[in-house]
């Protein structure tokens, strides 16, 4: 089967970015697809290359950056959802003429079309974190 | 490929966080995109309909404004929980755009009956 999954959970303050990425591993285990992975909402936050955990807690950016890589996933991060929370790739932080930027490939900022460019393409779409 | 048809359902107030602002964002897009939208307001969400509301006084955007632009964009299947209009005391005059009553029957029904649905 063809999978989706869409995330809006936080990625340091809800649980749900974990359980979409077990989610996603054990789909892929299991022989399934996934055409796409994209961030909504707060999840946006797990694009930032400047997170930082605690060496004894997971990092989920690093997660799903590893299993994007593993997988060739798609990892798309709603672009206006990143750019109001501070996350943003070079060219983004060139054109806002910030001084930083702070996520870079396997994620991808893009809009909202991806969203529903994948609700049309899977078999199904999976939310996590409503 | 056959169409899918998208079900958005909102349930929270639509101020105090985005997730009423995103969930349009999604289905104006999803519209753009030729998806056929309809939109679920239960809980708390009906007030986001609402034409005497007043966001202004706590800085914030308008989205009755984006709602009724909702026709616009070929998004017309707009229904309310009828439970919680009556809670609330809402009815369809004080609504910026036309919307229709539904009950728990026939939400059920609407989940089954559409491809994609997302919860806001």
């Amino acid at each position: 089967m063809l999978f989706s999954i869409l995330i809006y959970g936080s990625a340091h303050n809800s649980q749900s970015a974990h359980t979409a990425y077990r989610f996603a591993d054990s789909a892929l285990k299991a022989g399934h697809q996934i055409h796409r992975i994209f961030f909504y909402g707060e999840s946006v936050h797990t694009a930032s290359m400047l997170s930082a955990p605690p060496r004894d807690e997971q990092n989920i950016h690093q997660l799903w950056k590893e299993l994007a890589q593993a997988h060739k996933l798609d990892l798309v991060v709603c672009i206006a959802a990143a750019l109001k929370r501070g996350v943003m790739d070079e060219a983004e932080a060139k054109r806002h003429e910030k001084s930083s930027f702070n996520s870079q490939a396997p994620y991808e900022l893009s809009g909202l079309g991806q969203l529903s460019e994948a609700a049309i393409t899977s078999d199904r779409l999976v939310t996590f974190g409503a | 490929m056959q169409q899918k048809n998208i079900l958005l359902i909102l349930s929270r107030a639509p101020y105090g966080d985005a997730h009423a602002k995103e969930a349009l964002d999604v289905a104006l897009t999803a519209a753009a995109f030729g998806l056929p939208v309809s939109l679920l307001l239960m809980q708390d969400a009906p007030a986001l309909l609402l034409k005497s509301q007043q966001p202004q006084q706590i800085q914030q955007k308008n989205l009755a404004s984006i709602c009724s632009a909702l026709p616009m964009y070929d998004i017309e299947n707009i229904y309310i929980e009828t439970l919680a209009a009556e809670e609330q005391k809402i009815t369809l005059d004080q609504l910026v755009i036309p919307a229709e009553w539904v009950n728990e029957a026939d939400i059920a029904l609407m989940i089954r009956d559409h491809d994609v649905v997302l919860r806001f």
